[in-house]
């Protein structure tokens, strides 16, 4: 298990839409632009279940996030890891929180009953960091 | 494939998350920069990089990029590199640095490293808002 530094941890603080590459079944891989934060170690993003992202992580339970800051391009962080922890129990919470960080609103705008909400947990593998 | 609605992510200097496949199957994701030539995405890195080495070995490829304007708003091209090469590259690299940085940043002093040109053939783009 790896951390992210102090020093970067902004990057997961401040509401910057981070790009999360997955697996694709046929070993393409697929990058998509995602809210995420940092909590106890683990980055945490949020999807709707049968999402592509959603069955990537799944059954291909490796991803990487990649947060790039918006005033300087030539400073980021990019997380490899491995996916921790799935939960739908956390699911809505968490999607309420990060629409509080990224849009400024209690809860998020979109939910819809059809809809059911995850949390993953990405466990930092390996960080690289830059500028 | 890229569709006009969207080409100006493309043509505006903004950073493209090139994604690859590392050898033991985990995604690696890297800023670049890029442009778009008779229908190809291009990239410009050097020999010995891992992004290098990553795509010599596995083809398969995916570029995002996302509006600063408007979050909502971005392209995914997924695709496979059809040609890495040396020749053209240092003006590659110097008409990318002009874009994105401005041509005073082109360097006059010669490369210590080899550039290349990735060209990246599209298969699927997903484009969104």
């Amino acid at each position: 298990m790896s951390r992210i530094p102090d020093n970067y941890q902004d990057l997961f603080d401040r509401p910057i839409i981070v790009s999360l590459a997955t697996v694709q079944p046929d070993g393409q891989p697929q990058v998509t632009p995602v809210w995420a934060d940092y909590v106890d170690g683990h980055v945490r993003i949020n999807t709707a279940a049968g999402r592509q992202k959603y069955k990537n992580l799944l059954e291909r339970p490796r991803a990487t996030i990649l947060a790039v800051d918006p005033d300087n391009g030539q400073r980021f962080v990019e997380v490899r890891g491995r996916v921790a922890e799935v939960s739908e129990e956390t699911g809505d919470a968490v999607i309420d929180k990060l629409a509080h960080d990224y849009l400024g609103v209690d809860v998020y705008p979109w939910h819809t009953p059809e809809e059911t909400r995850v949390t993953f947990l990405i466990e930092p593998v390996r960080v690289v960091t830059s500028g | 494939m890229i569709p006009d609605s969207h080409r100006d992510l493309l043509d505006r200097p903004l950073l493209a998350m090139l994604g690859t496949i590392q050898p033991d199957g985990t995604p690696q994701v890297m800023p670049m920069w890029a442009d778009l030539a008779d229908g190809l995405i291009r990239v410009n890195t050097a020999i010995g990089r891992q992004k290098h080495a990553n795509m010599m070995k596995n083809p398969h490829v995916s570029v995002l990029i996302v509006d600063p304007d408007d979050d909502f708003r971005f392209i995914e091209v997924r695709g496979d590199v059809v040609l890495i090469t040396a020749e053209g590259a240092n003006e590659h690299a110097d008409k990318l640095i002009a874009e994105y940085r401005g041509p005073s940043h082109v360097p006059t002093a010669p490369r210590s490293e080899t550039r290349v040109i990735v060209s990246i053939q599209p298969r699927r783009v997903i484009a969104n808002g």
